[in-house]
């Protein structure tokens, strides 16, 4: 066998092992809608944060933490009056001509101004996201910050994060505590917020939806029990007199809305307004 | 309260309760045949909210506007003032009228402090509605019907 066709057997054989190990690695939660994730991301140190809405991002929080650009700035090589130089006739004009030109690089420099992270992003114990791979979710999404680098308890009060910046898919991993790493779907959220790596299906985004406007349904027509009903995630219903039977308020425009105000409600009503086009 | 109308209906047949003295209905059926014109006159609305009357013929329907479907709604804010009705269908023996009204943009019957007080004298109805929001209050919407007999 000549070295050519070697080679072609060895990069055949390379690729063969990559194919397996990209099929190894995606049979890991066949689900529709799933992001395939390269399980080098998902290494303790290379977790992936997740943000308020539940994607994953690479604006972290450590690069709020890390110094911004000015100190790292190095100023460029500053000319240096030698001794020789300063008893030059030339050296007082010299210098005082290039003194400005210092102050007014010094001035660009400090008018460079880091670039603030734009979103807050969750951070887990470098133990739980250890564990968070071994979660429910074999494709979770987390920022692990090593122990070094945590902050301490009087650096809680910098770094705070909201209450629903948490890392999906590590139920379990952290037992209930003030910071459950389970991201919970909150009112305030978008109603397709993607929790644990899954889309929601259209009946949680109508609950979610009921449960976002049972707030606003106070003062409204609803009486106290539709709008416990909203709470829970359901529909308000009423009965109608016609029937003798209960309707379900229903939603339009729930499978593509984000927010609230993409939904419209309506009763069951077959109504027509012969007067509405004329 | 605002929940207690509702609940007198919850409590009830659904169909009529009765509301500090009177005799408050959630929908009101009177009797027609074919052939037969219903007229309405809207004599108060509420400017607050678009308030409704809603007519369906059982087993049959309407003609109204050159248009025949049932159930008909009489938006306040599409509506002329008078509007006549043609009742149609062979088997018609009723027909079924309830006021409605829309809150954000949603059209709403039979929920809160809604009704209907109603004021007979022989073919003659003068209906005053109540829409579901805050007390109940009988001049949201005011009609007077009249059922003429083909």
């Amino acid at each position: 066998m000549g070295t050519a066709e070697m080679m072609i057997v060895f990069s055949a054989l390379m690729a063969l092992i990559a194919l397996v190990t990209i099929g190894i690695d995606w049979i890991g939660k066949p689900l529709k809608h799933r992001r395939f994730i390269p399980r080098i991301y998902r290494f303790d140190d290379e977790k992936l944060p997740v943000d308020e809405y539940g994607n994953t991002t690479f604006v972290s929080e450590l690069d709020e933490q890390q110094p911004p650009l000015l100190a790292m700035y190095q100023p460029g090589p500053q000319p240096m009056a030698s001794p020789q130089a300063q008893h030059h006739p030339m050296a007082q004009p010299l210098a005082s001509a290039m003194l400005p030109t210092q102050s007014t690089e010094a001035e660009r420099t400090v008018a460079i101004a880091a670039q603030p992270s734009p979103r807050p992003v969750a951070t887990i114990d470098s133990d739980v996201a250890a564990s968070a791979t071994a979660s429910r979710s074999a494709f979770t999404d987390s920022l692990a910050v090593p122990k070094a680098a945590q902050p301490t308890p009087s650096d809680a009060n910098s770094l705070q994060l909201p209450d629903h910046a948490l890392i999906a898919g590590t139920a379990g991993a952290t037992p209930s505590t003030a910071t459950s790493t389970d991201l919970t779907w909150t009112p305030d959220m978008p109603l397709d917020t993607t929790i644990d790596d899954q889309k929601p299906s259209l009946a949680i985004k109508a609950e979610r939806f009921w449960m976002a406007s049972a707030e606003a349904a106070h003062g409204s027509h609803f009486d106290a029990d539709d709008i416990d009903q909203m709470a829970s995630g359901k529909a308000p219903r009423r009965t109608n007199p016609r029937t003798g039977r209960t309707e379900a308020m229903q939603l339009t425009g729930l499978r593509q809305a984000s927010v609230c105000e993409d939904v419209r409600m309506r009763w069951p009503d077959e109504s027509v307004d012969p007067w509405s086009a004329s | 309260m605002s929940t207690s109308l509702a609940a007198a209906f919850r409590s009830g047949n659904g169909r009529k309760t009765k509301w500090q003295g009177d005799v408050v209905h959630s929908l009101l059926q009177l009797s027609v045949k074919d052939g037969d014109t219903i007229e309405i006159t809207r004599l108060e609305s509420s400017p607050t909210r678009a308030q409704a009357l809603k007519v369906a013929a059982d087993k049959g329907s309407l003609r109204a506007n050159g248009v025949v479907v049932s159930p008909i709604a009489i938006w306040t804010h599409t509506s002329p003032e008078q509007v006549t009705l043609e009742v149609v269908g062979r088997k018609t023996r009723s027909v079924d009228i309830w006021n409605s009204w829309s809150f954000d943009g949603v059209d709403s019957s039979w929920l809160g402090s809604a009704g209907m007080i109603v004021e007979s004298t022989d073919n003659v109805h003068t209906v005053r509605c109540s829409d579901g929001l805050g007390e109940p209050t009988f001049d949201d919407l005011v009609v007077k019907i009249v059922i003429r007999h083909g």
